[in-house]
């Protein structure tokens, strides 16, 4: 498993941040509002018969997982009837008689300095078993975890699931002398196993993530002036890649990884520039003198969103590449900005202002309607997760800032919570390919 | 791409215009903010600077006490001076409130050619960041024109904006918002 596979000194870094996150983990899942009539899922804890206790609890981390989808509702232990752990001890009648729609059993097995996992997925009503499924040379059970949830939530949904995938964000603490420390953290979608990529007593902002995963990008002010950083994910290793004078910003990747749209005012004012990473070449995009900024790849690398107040306030237009023409997208309110589109291509998600409040908007493009998903104010930073369920923005809550996630039919929301300080940013990882538990 | 020429040619003439214009008048962020239709900001609108009709440098000067000012040193003026000024939502129009106190850094400035100063922008935390650090650049810059056109060297000036991410005050209301739409001169050597 490649997330293991971090060496040398940053190694020694991350398993003094695992260590302390272990005892106080950051986020912690809020669910506000999910789905009218959620299905009811039973996911039976995971037989384990050998010596000791595991670390984890593979049986909570499904249930947990298939809850905060919104789409399904998880069984409690205690009204289980049985506690089948092999589809030989499945009996329907039990599931059927507490409501259950669907069943998950399995059980777990060490041999030989690994695990190996035996689970199975059934249609109570229907009375049918959908899957049964064996991973072998399970290092970590965590992982673990998160795909068979990605397989039970792909077979009951046609959906490829994102519960093996990771968010990118920046928390920011004071420091014992009241200075800001900005940190760049990442964690596992649940919010779990967080680590710290990079810290700084000077603002980082705006992180990104190369389509592969195995790099970030961000803005650091860490000399003084803002930079464009790239860091590697398992070396750590830090390059600067721009320091212009003036801004250096929003750094977007292209969705083959060859390029790396920013925002730079060198030339004088806010422009969109792309950038040919492998001879960093630059190629400016848009000469305006508005504010042009937060460029955003379109999944088909063909055209760019971004956000421009040419129009004498923030709206979000999309400039073609293929014949470098600009449209303006949003005609909805007066500050519609840092736009996404998702991954079909067909919705514009934005932060939009409506009577003086932030919300997270969503335009479709076919149509042109336009639905406010949050309710909440100050709502910013909306990413969009790559199955183009959810998407999870910075928010405001009790006065602090928080991590939300909204699914993209605005009907399911839940709440990630700092404990201390806060959290902004948020950007959700691509597919990470880590299928292979090994 | 005529559309985009047109725009640059305009553009060449606001510019053109307000060099001309030399000193007296606002800077062009003033211009490009006065075309905005933001319903918020033109409330306040008249507490900025107009784009039309500004009067000139030294009348601004003029009007606060001129005698005790001509009394003490350019530096002791300009450290006397406040040097933070405050901005209106989304808009990177000086007020014309702030003029003195800018003109003193300025003569200041301009007759220390040896002094520098860092022209930090900033936001209030409304909107996205990276907007917010191209609006906290804008003030920046219509600061140092200011400066500029008062005969100060833009060799002497850095703009460096942080958007939202220096809040002065860390609270969520329109009085705490206010105090960090701003531009602070911080000066790198030379201070007064």
């Amino acid at each position: 498993m490649s997330k293991c596979r971090v060496s040398g000194f940053f190694s020694m870094v991350v398993a003094l941040f695992l260590m302390s996150s272990a005892a106080f983990a950051e986020l912690e899942i809020i669910i506000t509002q999910g789905e009218d009539n959620p299905s009811q899922v039973a996911v039976v804890p995971f037989g384990w018969h050998q010596e000791g206790f595991l670390s984890e609890d593979i049986g909570q981390i499904v249930s947990d997982n298939l809850e905060r989808s919104g789409l399904f509702r998880s069984l409690p232990r205690a009204d289980m009837l049985s506690r089948p752990e092999r589809a030989g001890e499945v009996f329907f009648r039990d599931w059927r008689l507490v409501g259950s729609e669907y069943l998950v059993v399995g059980n777990i097995r060490r041999n030989a300095g690994s695990y190996s996992i035996s689970y199975a997925l059934f249609n109570v009503s229907a009375g049918i078993e959908i899957g049964v499924w064996t991973l072998q040379g399970v290092q970590d059970l965590r992982t673990a975890g998160h795909h068979i949830s990605d397989v039970i939530y792909e077979k009951l949904t046609n959906l490829q699931g994102i519960f093996s995938t990771e968010l990118l964000y920046v928390t920011v603490r004071k420091n014992g002398s009241g200075n800001n420390v900005y940190r760049l953290q990442l964690s596992d979608a649940d919010g779990f196993r967080e680590k710290t990529i990079t810290q700084s007593t000077e603002p980082l902002l705006s992180p990104a993530w190369s389509p592969d995963g195995k790099e970030v990008a961000y803005v650091s002010f860490q000399d003084g002036r803002s930079g464009i950083y790239i860091q590697n994910r398992q070396t750590g290793r830090q390059t600067q890649l721009t320091r212009f004078k003036g801004i250096n910003g929003a750094p977007d990747w292209s969705p083959d990884g060859k390029f790396m749209a920013m925002t730079l005012s060198k030339d004088g004012n806010p422009e969109i520039y792309i950038m040919d990473l492998a001879t960093k070449k630059l190629k400016r995009l848009t000469n305006h003198y508005a504010i042009d900024t937060e460029p955003r790849w379109a999944p088909d690398g063909k055209s760019l969103v971004f956000t421009s107040n040419r129009g004498g306030s923030p709206q979000i237009y999309r400039l073609s590449l293929v014949n470098g023409k600009v449209n303006r997208l949003t005609f909805d309110g007066k500050y519609n900005a840092r736009g996404e589109l998702t991954p079909d291509g067909n919705d514009l998600v934005m932060v939009h202002r409506q009577r003086g409040l932030f919300h997270i908007g969503v335009q479709n493009l076919k149509d042109d309607t336009f639905t406010t998903l949050t309710t909440t104010e100050l709502d910013e930073s909306p990413s969009i997760a790559p199955n183009g369920s959810m998407l999870i923005y910075a928010t405001s809550f009790e006065g602090r800032g928080v991590l939300g996630a909204v699914s993209i039919n605005g009907k399911v929301k839940y709440r990630l919570p700092a404990r201390e300080g806060e959290v902004r940013e948020p950007v959700w990882s691509p597919f990470l390919g880590r299928h292979s538990i090994k | 791409m005529k559309f985009a020429g047109h725009l640059r040619i305009f553009a060449f003439v606001l510019v053109g215009g307000l060099l001309s214009a030399c000193g007296s008048n606002p800077p062009a962020e003033t211009q490009d903010d006065e075309r905005g239709t933001d319903v918020s900001a033109s409330s306040s609108a008249d507490s900025t600077v107009s784009t039309t009709g500004a009067g000139k440098g030294d009348v601004m000067v003029s009007k606060t006490d001129g005698s005790t000012m001509k009394s003490k040193s350019f530096a002791e003026q300009a450290a006397a001076s406040s040097s933070i000024f405050y901005f209106e939502f989304d808009r990177a129009a000086i007020r014309s409130s702030e003029f003195a106190s800018l003109k003193a850094h300025a003569t200041y400035l301009a007759s220390n050619p040896a002094a520098k100063a860092r022209l930090e922008g900033h936001a209030d935390e409304r909107g996205t960041r990276e907007y917010n650090i191209a609006l906290g650049e804008r003030r920046g810059k219509a600061v140092r024109k200011f400066l500029v056109s008062s005969g100060v060297k833009s060799s002497q000036l850095e703009v460096i904006s942080y958007g939202e991410e220096r809040a002065q005050n860390n609270g969520h209301n329109e009085s705490s918002w206010s105090k960090n739409r701003r531009v602070e001169i911080k000066y790198v050597s030379g201070r007064p």
